[in-house]
């Protein structure tokens, strides 16, 4: 009996010591690991100058060692490899959050990185350092997922091959990342086109006026037009078309591929600089691809309802009223009329297909700040190209991530957006008891 | 029975006494208000943080906790109230990981007695990261 007991136990021990061998490696191999190209950010000196922080083709390789730290498979340098010795992490929500202190010599460094498989974000605090605050992006990569990736240790990223993603998405002009837009410029042209030809038809049928050239309507907006064009990222481009309609609205609107309209109304209401911000305004629409990438929209709709599809263009009429300050600037327009204009318009208190009346004026007047500088009054700005690739509000960086565009941090923005919709009407709701 | 009261009272006093002292020795209050910031976009641009005027005032708690006593909200004050804080040569160093809602941000802060440098890892979104820098005074 006792010598049957210990077979059977000795057998259970070799069964769990097998098992535990299986497993093990499965186990160890198992631990995520990242492989990631810093994607640049800036330094900040103790008086305030920032340094732009260049981007770099030597990658860092780390993998989780549970339960809390990271090891280094590669690093840039010695003091890149002590910082991550030094950080504890945690994993929420698929993200893994960092946090370190490190002592070199008369130097503390506080490190925080959030990192995912995508990419990571950084800041450092440094005391005792010249540019005591560091903050910065990375490109990253899982590559415990892939495969057929091994960790290229000290391997420069391969240049990708972008022929199959320029056929299905090209890159949007103003940010140079990609967008979610399967049309090419001439069939965003014709479709803009027709749909402009479309709803003109449509006015004169019901003997609604439509200026021509030589009418004073028509001219005013060509004359402002043409040096807005010249100003924008459509400055080498041709046929683009417009038409000014004599209703008493007080709009505009773009039907893209470089096609828009405004009414008469709002040319009453408008002087020059304003025009030429609004005539600016659905230009960036059309450049932007605004009209084009109608699909992201139609599956907000569909997943999350109309309130994210109305957050969805929220955002995208934001990214109009930031460029088109640059626009107007750079035509020799004052910017900040951008903010007088707003109070010409009907007030909008709440947050809907356009951000509020008076968030836009407050955005628009500080942004203006920014780039009046680039206003040569009267005339086109000599620097069109220069400032347009990079300027106060935005830059054109390509993107060094090829397969993450300028649209989903527009779908990411637009989260954020839907929240703060959601959290206004719930407001709404509890003061004024209505739906 | 009655020597155990008087024990018990002389072991009261005496922690009183020393949690006085202590208390006395560490506390520490400090008031800091804006000084400048700015936000590091997905873009890889940048942008200032709007300027304001408010004094926060905050009493660390030894040995890692922050006692926010005045600021500018409740978020500021959750953020506060989630610091772990680590006393470095002749600074606080803070670090956190706080959920507001639905977002989670990763936020650090190294205090001096001059300085205050806060750090905000929103990672997603039109803003990845900012940096404020406050300036602060010691009350005593």
């Amino acid at each position: 009996m006792t010598k049957r007991f210990w077979i059977i136990w000795v057998g259970i021990e070799l069964a769990a010591v097998f098992l535990l061998a299986v497993l093990w490696p499965i186990n160890a191999s198992a631990a995520p690991k990242w492989e990631c190209t810093s994607a640049g950010g800036w330094s900040m000196a103790i008086d305030g100058r920032r340094t732009s922080i260049p981007v770099s083709d030597v990658a860092t390789v780390l993998e989780l060692s549970a339960p809390d730290k990271m090891g280094v498979l590669n690093a840039g340098s010695d003091i890149e490899r002590k910082i991550y010795q030094s950080m504890s992490w945690e994993e929420r929500g698929g993200k893994y959050y960092g946090h370190g202190i490190l002592r070199e010599g008369a130097m503390i460094l506080s490190v925080s990185e959030v990192l995912t498989d995508t990419g990571s974000t950084s800041t450092a605090t440094i005391l005792g350092h010249e540019e005591p605050v560091w903050a910065g992006g990375s490109d990253c990569v899982r590559l415990d997922q892939q495969s057929n990736l091994q960790a290229t240790v000290q391997k420069p990223k391969k240049k990708q091959d972008d022929s199959f993603l320029d056929a299905i998405s090209k890159r949007d002009a103003i940010t140079g990342k990609r967008a979610l837009n399967f049309q090419d410029d001439t069939k965003s042209f014709q479709k803009g086109q027709a749909a402009l030809k479309s709803i003109v038809s449509g006015y004169r049928k019901q003997g609604i006026t439509v200026f021509k050239p030589g009418d004073a309507e028509y001219d005013r907006v060509k004359a402002i037009s043409e040096r807005i064009i010249a100003a924008s990222h459509y400055a080498n481009r041709k046929g683009i078309r417009f038409e000014v309609i004599d209703l008493d609205d007080k709009n505009a609107f773009a039907t893209g591929g470089g096609n828009f309209a405004v009414y008469n109304g709002l040319m009453k209401a408008a002087n020059d600089d304003e025009l030429a911000y609004v005539i600016a305004h659905e230009l960036v629409h059309n450049v932007a691809n605004h009209v084009e990438e109608q699909l992201p929209m139609v599956l907000l709709n569909a997943k999350r309802g109309a309130s994210a599809a109305i957050a969805y263009t929220n955002v995208q009429e934001q990214e109009a009223d930031k460029v088109a300050l640059v626009y107007t600037a750079l035509a020799g327009y004052d910017p900040c009329a951008s903010v007088s204009f707003q109070s010409k318009m009907p007030i909008s208190l709440w947050e809907t297909t356009h951000p509020s009346t008076p968030r836009r004026a407050i955005t628009n007047k500080f942004n203006c700040g920014k780039v009046k500088k680039y206003r040569v009054p009267g005339k086109v700005s000599p620097d069109v190209q220069k400032v347009l690739q990079c300027n106060e509000l935005f830059c054109n960086k390509g993107g060094s991530n090829s397969t993450v565009g300028g649209l989903f941090e527009l779908l990411t923005d637009t989260a954020e957006k839907q929240l703060r919709l959601e959290l206004e009407r719930e407001i709404q709701k509890r003061q004024f008891g209505g739906n | 029975m009655k020597i155990f009261f008087k024990f018990i009272t002389i072991s009261v006093l005496f922690n009183s006494i020393l949690m006085c002292y202590v208390n006395d020795a560490s506390a520490k209050t400090w008031q800091c208000s804006f000084k400048d910031g700015w936000t590091l976009n997905q873009d890889g641009t940048e942008t200032s943080l709007s300027k304001g005027t408010f004094y926060g005032t905050r009493e660390y708690l030894p040995p890692d906790r922050m006692l926010p006593l005045q600021t500018h909200g409740p978020m500021e004050t959750q953020i506060l109230e989630e610091m772990v804080y680590q006393p470095v040569a002749t600074s606080l160093i803070g670090h956190a990981v706080v959920e507001i809602g639905s977002m989670t941000l990763s936020v650090s802060e190294t205090l001096t007695d001059k300085e205050s440098i806060i750090t905000v890892i929103f990672h997603d979104g039109a803003t990845k990261a900012l940096v404020e820098r406050n300036r602060c005074t010691r009350i005593e």
